[in-house]
């Protein structure tokens, strides 16, 4: 059995880690490129959202090299996600390949049902294996996030910005390599330290902006045509309001676990303009845009899949919000037609917006 | 004096407005609608809503706009869930919340969440919620939801019964209520194939033992209300020989249809016997196009002569 699955991210990592310690052979589908978005735009369904699209994208590449079978989340909705197992089965069935698909679906106060699913998936096996895996693979994904934040604090203050991109890569590598948790810790303090020697500009202080919206869309640097990079070497301080750590952790976890209670207080900050959970990061989206404004950023930009439908809610809703708190909001719609070029120039114009914003209210 | 309630007309108020109607009028209140849909009404929707929404909501934001100024207060209700465990679809939950600040100067909004997802007696809260928005008392609120409910049986009934057994072919039509029965998107389909000498059976006629029979063929259980009501209706079409061709309705930019349609657009072709179309509408499609994809479809099932 040749396990893969869909990347998102860095997601790739510590779910490589993990599987692997499992004891299953995975196959990582190649990085994401032009080829894998038009495979997944060839054959899924048109208005399906992107995230669809690249999923079948990677699903393909992966089975052309040998992957037989595939691991994908499910959902119990509103959200479109909880439906893409079923139809990206379907449509690789029509396709031809030959593969098993494996959805886990999320816990509904079922336990079996999980422990089924990763039977099939590994067979017997004992509970403190599984365990093990988890912590490695949960080590990585912390790691991942820190330095991905890490990057984004750094990068702005650089006297040559394009090195916090070369130690970010040079990490993930580091991090992918680490056998153990304590390598893991490790490789990260030496990551760290090698971003506090890079060299700063002094009494720089650079603009911030919060991104906002889809967890795809925010996390898959493919998709959102690397703004963060873009954003940083502009000289713009980013903040994602989403990782994917804090994600599993705010939705899988049992709340006792939760460490702290971020997504009550986002919803507090959403209440004025949304009062109920739409689905997805529609209601996320408009709390942290809130709760931006309260710490102080200079703007934000909201990013989703064309006609993501709980980002369009947050999208209508957004207007009102960067009104009353005197913030820009900047809405981007990403598909497999987004065009750099254009895509540049809005970012620019926004940057340059906030700029003169921030001129001004220093003036008066 | 009665205070006014509008109604927009479109969403589910092709689905729940005997109900509503009666409701209203039960609690002393004048009901009023913003008439079929007109081009005028559509374009002032696609003015008000964002670029990305679907056909559905820009028409919904429409008659909004066309109440505005007529009425006391506006009916929306926040619909989360009508089925166990099942939604309807994200953009419906948050409905009353973009009307709000897609338009200005609205009246007040009514807008009662209703989510029927872990248990039906949520509807009792809901109702009475109304009831205490316009001040009327507990009785007068109950009767009123009991007749409104027993208005919408008689109204589901009587769709199920109008059957006209002369025609010569039988064509079924996939799709939201608020598509085929909004006679200007959907361009008057289901008369035009009448007038062509077709019987026209919708998702609404079928029975619930029908429907069953339908969904037993799913293979994970969909949390979309209407999306499944659409794969049920479509598997027991495609299982019912009397049914000669199947004609697939979808609204441009809906989110759901985008992937059940996908669905049962490939479990159609993998069967033969049954002529299958699917028509995407939004609000530039042309009439004439419109009628001749109809023309030709007809005709294919004639020729064909199943």
């Amino acid at each position: 059995m040749k396990v893969t699955f869909p990347h998102m991210g860095t997601m790739s990592i510590p779910v490589k880690s993990m599987l692997e310690e499992l004891g299953l052979e995975v196959v990582v589908p190649p990085p994401i490129t032009k080829r894998t978005l038009d495979l997944g735009v060839k054959h899924s369904p048109e208005f399906a959202c992107l995230p669809l699209k690249m999923n079948v994208g990677n699903y393909i590449e992966a089975l052309e090299q040998g992957a037989d079978t595939i691991l994908m989340g499910g959902g119990v909705g509103p959200c479109r996600f909880g439906y893409y197992g079923e139809v990206q089965e379907e449509i690789l069935e029509g396709l031809g390949y030959d593969f098993e698909m494996i959805i886990l679906e999320p816990l509904q106060g079922d336990w079996k049902e999980l422990f089924r699913t990763i039977k099939l998936l590994v067979g017997n096996i004992a509970i403190t294996k599984i365990r093990s895996a988890w912590q490695k693979g949960w080590a990585k994904a912390k790691a991942v996030d820190k330095i991905n934040r890490l990057a984004n604090q750094t990068r702005p203050y650089l006297l040559k910005r394009s090195q916090a991109s070369e130690v970010y890569e040079e990490g993930l590598e580091l991090i992918e390599q680490a056998e153990t948790i304590k390598d893991v810790e490790t490789k990260l303090s030496l990551i760290e330290e090698e971003f506090n020697n890079l060299d700063r500009n002094k009494n720089f202080e650079p603009l911030k902006v919060g991104l906002v919206g889809e967890i795809y869309v925010v996390l898959e640097p493919f998709t959102n045509l690397q703004i963060e990079k873009k954003l940083g070497e502009m000289g713009v301080l980013v903040d994602k309001s989403i990782y994917l750590t804090d994600w599993i952790e705010g939705h899988i976890f049992p709340s006792f676990l939760r460490q702290d209670q971020k997504g009550k207080k986002v919803k507090e900050a959403a209440q004025p303009y949304l009062n109920h959970f739409v689905g997805g990061h529609g209601l996320e989206s408009v709390g942290e845009t809130v709760l931006y404004s309260q710490k102080g950023y200079d703007g934000v930009i909201q990013l989703f899949p064309f006609t993501c439908m709980p980002e369009i809610i947050a999208e209508s809703i957004l207007p009102t919000v960067s009104r009353d708190l005197n913030l820009p909001v900047l809405s981007l719609t990403m598909d497999e037609h987004t065009g750099e070029a254009g895509y540049v120039t809005r970012l620019e114009a926004f940057i340059d917006l906030l700029k003169r914003k921030r001129r001004k209210e220093v003036v008066i | 004096m009665s205070k006014k309630v509008g109604i927009p007309q479109a969403l589910f108020y092709h689905r729940y407005s005997p109900a509503w109607k009666t409701f209203f009028n039960e609690l002393d209140c004048e009901v009023v609608e913003s008439g079929q849909s007109t081009k005028e009404i559509i374009d002032a929707g696609v003015k008000l809503a964002p670029d990305e929404a679907c056909l559905p909501v820009k028409l919904f934001l429409g008659h909004v706009k066309q109440l505005q100024n007529q009425v006391d207060y506006l009916f929306i209700p926040r619909v989360v869930s009508i089925e166990n465990k099942e939604y309807i679809c994200p953009k419906f939950m948050g409905l009353p919340d973009m009307v709000r600040y897609s338009i200005n100067d609205l009246p007040p909004i009514i807008d009662t969440t209703i989510d029927l997802k872990t248990k039906k007696s949520n509807l009792v809260k809901s109702v009475l919620e109304v009831g205490e928005v316009l001040d009327k008392g507990y009785w007068q609120v109950s009767k009123a939801c009991w007749k409104g409910w027993r208005a919408l049986k008689k109204h589901r009934q009587r769709l199920r019964e109008a059957k006209n057994n002369d025609a010569q072919y039988k064509i079924a039509i996939l799709g939201h209520e608020y598509i085929i029965y909004d006679s200007h998107i959907s361009m008057n389909l289901v008369d035009k194939l009448k007038e062509m000498g077709v019987e026209v059976v919708t998702p609404e006629m079928l029975t619930p033992q029908a429907m069953r029979v339908g969904l037993s063929n799913l293979s994970k259980d969909m949390f979309w209300t209407l999306g499944k009501k659409m794969m049920g209706a479509a598997h027991y079409f495609f299982s019912n020989q009397e049914i000669d061709g199947i004609i697939q309705l979808t609204a441009f930019g809906c989110g759901p249809d985008s992937l059940v349609g996908e669905m049962i657009e490939r479990e159609a072709k993998k069967r033969d016997g049954q002529a299958f179309m699917t028509l995407n509408l939004d609000e530039h499609t042309g009439e004439a196009g419109l009628v001749t994809r109809l023309e030709a479809f007809v005709d294919m099932i004639q020729w064909e002569g199943v």
